[in-house]
């Protein structure tokens, strides 16, 4: 047989030889130096790798919790729709565009409040969408997001004050804080007992929450303004 | 779409329908089921993120990527491995992003002489953070091979399907990285010492 002291105690180590095989292993290792310090060597790493493992915070924990119960809601069978059905639907979605653009333009998804359709056009903008002003913002770093502009504005006549950070890619997270509550996006996920929200409207994910002041966040990454909600402590 | 939905079929609208109830019903039932591996993601994540906050924010990011499948009728055998990929994924996007590249080792370990003993005694005096810098310098396959088993606790073929790897490779992986470990950190005692 091979002899290959490495390849044997890893997979000694890894409890991967059979009983015979190991007890071998084991009376073999007693006579030969190489086999020991490999097993030695490996134990040792093995007892230093296991001394970092830590038990998650509880703050993660209900981070987590917290995140589920924010998500948008689930669209389980979706993907189960059977490709007649959606053959089905395409024919009777040209029939209708054909039909008129009054249909077409319902068929994009729910209308919306007219501050979350202002708030998500001007997201489209930019930082440009916003007269400059010199309010500081509430943080310049939000993890990886990092604070570029302030400016002040309204929102189909709601006055907000938006502050526009980036993340290392260049994908913006936009907070408009208001001093009045932001109607709620139609089709929104919504807990209950809970005043926060998050929507997906025409691909700009949102979160909303009225605590400690009325605040909306729009980014094109869910999980990034998910995480700046919490940073912030929306709720 | 959902608009749509609604004037065109009705067996869909039933569908839509049952999602809802399903979603409410779900949510629970996932975090009853995934919550349990938290410590295994969060022990990955901090072999990905160096600081907590992002460490943090990538365990965020693996359980809205779970959910999100989830959500769509995913229900894996295992809830271990399942996440472990799915952080190992985002993980690697998430270095992608930031432009990291995982493979470099870190300074303090580089060019260290082979063939120096391990000495447990020396590892007696190890502070944590000695360790954890000395995990940092191994190259990016073993340092996520021995995250997944050393402290992620799973089995060897477990981490073979988590990593596209085959099982020897991974073996061999993880025991390269703890004999490597193990003299780094004696080395930088050593040069600690008075």
């Amino acid at each position: 047989m091979h002899h290959d002291p490495e390849r044997t105690a890893a997979a000694y180590l890894a409890g991967e030889l059979g009983p015979r095989p190991r007890e071998r292993f084991e009376a073999h290792m007693l006579a030969c130096d190489d086999c020991w310090r490999e097993v030695k060597a490996g134990r040792e790493g093995r007892a230093l790798a296991e001394s970092l493992r830590e038990v998650a915070p509880q703050h993660l924990r209900e981070r987590i919790r917290a995140t589920i119960a924010a998500a948008p809601a689930p669209r389980r069978r979706r993907m189960r729709v059977r490709m007649p059905a959606l053959l089905g639907v395409a024919a009777t979605l040209a029939a209708l565009l054909a039909a008129g653009g009054v249909l077409a333009v319902r068929a994009r998804g729910p209308v919306q409040p007219a501050p979350i359709t202002a708030a998500v056009a001007s997201y489209r903008v930019g930082p440009s969408a916003w007269n400059p002003t010199t309010e500081a913002p509430p943080t310049r770093q939000l993890g990886n997001l990092t604070w570029r502009a302030s400016g002040r504005g309204e929102v189909a006549g709601l006055p907000v004050v938006a502050h526009t950070y980036q993340d290392p890619v260049g994908r913006l997270v936009v907070l408009l804080q208001a001093v009045r509550p932001f109607p709620q996006a139609r089709g929104a996920g919504h807990q209950p007992g809970r005043a926060a929200w998050t929507a997906e409207v025409d691909g700009v994910a949102l979160f909303c929450a009225d605590n400690p002041t009325p605040a909306l966040l729009l980014g094109d990454d869910q999980a990034e303004v998910l995480a700046a909600a919490q940073r912030l402590g929306l709720h | 779409m959902i608009a749509i939905k609604r004037w065109v079929r009705p067996s869909i609208r039933v569908e839509v329908a049952e999602e809802a109830r399903v979603g409410m019903e779900s949510d629970e039932e996932f975090l009853r089921l995934t919550l349990p591996a938290l410590d295994l993601v969060h022990n990955l994540a901090r072999r990905f993120a160096r600081q907590r906050g992002d460490a943090e924010d990538l365990v965020q990011e693996t359980y809205l990527r779970a959910w999100a499948a989830w959500s769509s009728g995913r229900r894996p055998r295992r809830v271990e491995p399942w996440l472990a990929t799915i952080c190992l994924n985002a993980g690697r996007d998430q270095a992608r992003r930031a432009a990291i590249r995982l493979e470099a080792p870190s300074a303090a370990f580089a060019d260290l002489p082979d063939g120096v003993d391990v000495e447990g005694e020396a590892i007696g005096r190890v502070q944590l953070g000695l360790v954890e810098r000395a995990l940092w310098a191994l190259p990016a396959e073993q340092r996520v091979a021995i995250a997944l088993m050393d402290l992620g606790g799973l089995t060897a073929a477990e981490v073979a399907k988590v990593t596209g790897s085959p099982r020897g490779t991974v073996l061999a992986r993880v025991h390269r990285g703890r004999k490597t470990l193990a003299r780094l950190v004696v080395e930088e005692v050593r040069r600690d010492a008075p």
